[in-house]
């Protein structure tokens, strides 16, 4: 992010009694970026979400929307847009009325509050919904109406607290592509709570991963998946697996797995030899065919889980577990539980893990 | 067997609770001698006291279920949004009438606001009416607390709130345009009990010497034979008609907006 931010977070904590839930966290979100706050759940980030909302009061530090200090602003007075994992659509009102409630309450003319409701309505897509009422709604629809209710009055920010949760994985799919097009059409800053990886990184400009109330790492999705800085976000963010290594060579970069040796690894500065550090690789990093330069093991195979479109194997390389994942090929054969095979990866794309 | 049991059972239930109903209804038809007769209710409804004590009664009524309703919806609201730990305590609390005698109550309303009292309401007409609503707000406390707090367990308060909060509203507008409307029903079931313990109320209204239509139809019932039963067939019908008219309500409420399958 190059250009002066239009969120700031800075330095907030949040505690309850004794139980500290966000510790000193620091984030910048740019004017129209779609930032995804992940992580396990009791991390924090529904917290953090929610004192930018207004709904709790930061322990320590400060929140600032375009240059403006909100921190002790209450909620109706922050123009923050809001969407909710349980829709919250109001019962009594129908799709237009809850679209419009927004402007109504804001003493915005009738014929104006009209034109955005269909406005809102022609953006999600459901324009013949207007004179329903929410329980006429599937869980879809529901959500679609509270994203047009939240954008109406034209927020400054955008909080979407896991708002594709409770949807079927079909609809969660497609919503979320929407979500996405809706988002960069009206250049809106937003900010999405999940603790689904794979929303977090199709979605966003950039990714907060967070445990235990501190922030581990921020970073766009491939900075995230590629190069995680911590072991947390490296095991959190897609499958992983790690091996126990011991640092045999620091200058080829050298450590050894079991039986096996690796060379070429990409070390931190600061092992050294006989260290002992965790090697991580994903599973669509080995292979079963040979490239040059690649490191060569053989493992056994333990499992094989026929995943439609790929297959995902389990390996045994002594005692040490690796996950490979191979595209399904219907001309050949499966592997078989038990075949020994030799498998392949470039050690650059090894991550090695000191913490 | 199990079946004829329960046939049984039921057949008990309703002559239980129907047979003297029917008794009642059959007396109050005998005034004239020898055939069924209408005449004790048109005396009834003729009396000018009838009409004079049941308006009475009714405005009152009016009276207390606004200010029940101003008092019970934003209080149980608030506990629920904010004090969910004192929940308890307030429904505690709210039950205390069932227990306290309605005449320990009045007897405490005049001993605290009597004539010589920093608060003299009982001086005047108007501040007697207004000390006997509270009155009957205390009594009918429980069924309507309960009756709110119910309505108010079928929406999600919290998320409902903070939803509207986002989009700007001040806590009168979602006190007035989505919390209320949305517990309409339970209101309206509290408003219409509320109701039908101000109709038949006679403890605080004849210790405040109000001319209500309780101390009425105990007044008729000590002097007359048929009258009181026509009387209590008629109280009966505006029961019922009130029931009848919460279930006609709840169909045309607000349903909680559980999604309907993709």
């Amino acid at each position: 992010m190059t250009e002066a931010p239009y969120l700031s977070i800075n330095g907030i904590s949040k505690s309850y009694g004794a139980t500290q839930v966000v510790r000193n966290a620091d984030i910048e979100v740019g004017r129209g970026e779609f930032v995804s706050f992940l992580g396990p759940s009791g991390c924090g980030k529904t917290t953090i979400l929610r004192m930018v909302a207004g709904f709790e009061t930061p322990s320590t530090g400060s929140i600032s929307i375009d240059g403006r200090d909100v921190t002790y602003l209450k909620p109706s007075q922050r123009n923050i847009g809001m969407v909710f994992q349980s829709y919250a659509l109001f019962p009594n009102l129908t799709v237009a009325g809850n679209i419009g409630f927004g402007l109504r309450v804001a003493g915005v003319g009738r014929a104006d509050i009209d034109k955005r409701v269909t406005e809102m309505l022609a953006l999600i897509g459901l324009p013949q919904l207007a004179d329903r009422f929410p329980w006429q709604l599937s869980g879809g629809q529901q959500q679609r109406v509270a994203l047009a209710r939240a954008i109406a009055p034209r927020p400054t920010v955008l909080l979407l607290d896991e708002p594709l949760s409770a949807l079927d994985a079909k609809i969660r799919v497609s919503l979320r592509e929407e979500i996405r097009a809706i988002q960069q059409d009206l250049g809106i800053t937003t900010i999405f709570v999940t603790h689904d990886q794979e929303e977090a990184l199709s979605m966003s400009d950039r990714v907060m991963v967070m445990n235990q109330g501190r922030i581990e790492q921020i970073g766009t999705p491939a900075e995230i998946y590629n190069h995680p800085s911590t072991s947390f976000v490296a095991a959190f963010v897609g499958t992983l697996s790690q091996l126990d290594a011991t640092v045999t060579d620091t200058t080829r970069g050298e450590a050894t797995v079991g039986p096996a040796a690796i060379s070429g690894l990409s070390l931190p500065s600061t092992v050294k030899q006989g260290d002992a550090i965790r090697l991580a690789l994903r599973p669509e990093s080995i292979r079963r065919e040979h490239r040059d330069g690649d490191q060569t093991l053989e493992a056994r195979i333990e499992s094989v889980n026929f995943l439609g479109a790929v297959i995902r194997i389990k390996l045994l390389i002594g005692d040490v577990a690796l996950s490979l994942d191979t595209f399904n090929d219907p001309t050949r054969p499966p592997p078989v539980t038990g075949q020994t095979i030799k498998v392949h990866f470039a050690p650059e794309t090894v991550l090695a893990l000191t913490d | 067997m199990k079946r004829l049991a329960a046939w049984a059972a039921l057949a008990f239930g309703v002559l239980y609770f129907l047979l003297p109903l029917l008794g009642m209804t059959e007396f109050s038809l005998k005034m004239r001698r020898g055939v069924y007769s209408l005449d004790a209710y048109a005396k009834v409804l003729a009396d000018p006291r009838f009409q004079e004590t049941f308006s009475y009664s009714v405005i009152m009524a009016i009276f207390t279920i606004l200010f029940g309703v101003l008092l019970v919806v934003p209080t149980a609201y608030w506990v629920r949004l904010k004090l969910p730990r004192a929940r308890p305590y307030v429904e505690f609390l709210t039950l205390l009438p069932l227990v306290i005698p309605a005449i320990v109550v009045v007897f405490g309303y005049i001993r605290l606001y009597n004539t010589s009292s920093w608060l003299p309401l009982t001086g005047t007409a108007t501040g007697t009416n207004i000390l006997l609503m509270f009155g009957y707000a205390t009594l009918s406390l429980p069924y309507m607390y309960r009756a709110v707090d119910t309505g108010l367990r079928t929406i999600d308060v919290t998320t409902l709130t903070e939803a509207a909060q986002s989009l700007g509203a001040s806590w009168f507008t979602i006190l007035g345009r989505l919390i209320l409307p949305n517990v309409l029903v339970a209101v309206l079931s509290g408003a219409f009990v509320t109701l039908a313990i101000v109709i038949g109320e006679f403890t605080l209204a004849a210790l405040l010497n109000r001319p209500a239509f309780g101390p009425y139809m105990q007044l008729l019932g000590a002097n007359r034979a048929y009258e009181p039963a026509a009387l209590a067939v008629i109280a009966f019908g505006i029961t019922w008609a009130c029931m009848g008219l919460i279930q006609l309500v709840a169909r045309l409420a607000p349903k909680p907006a559980i999604p309907v399958k993709d």
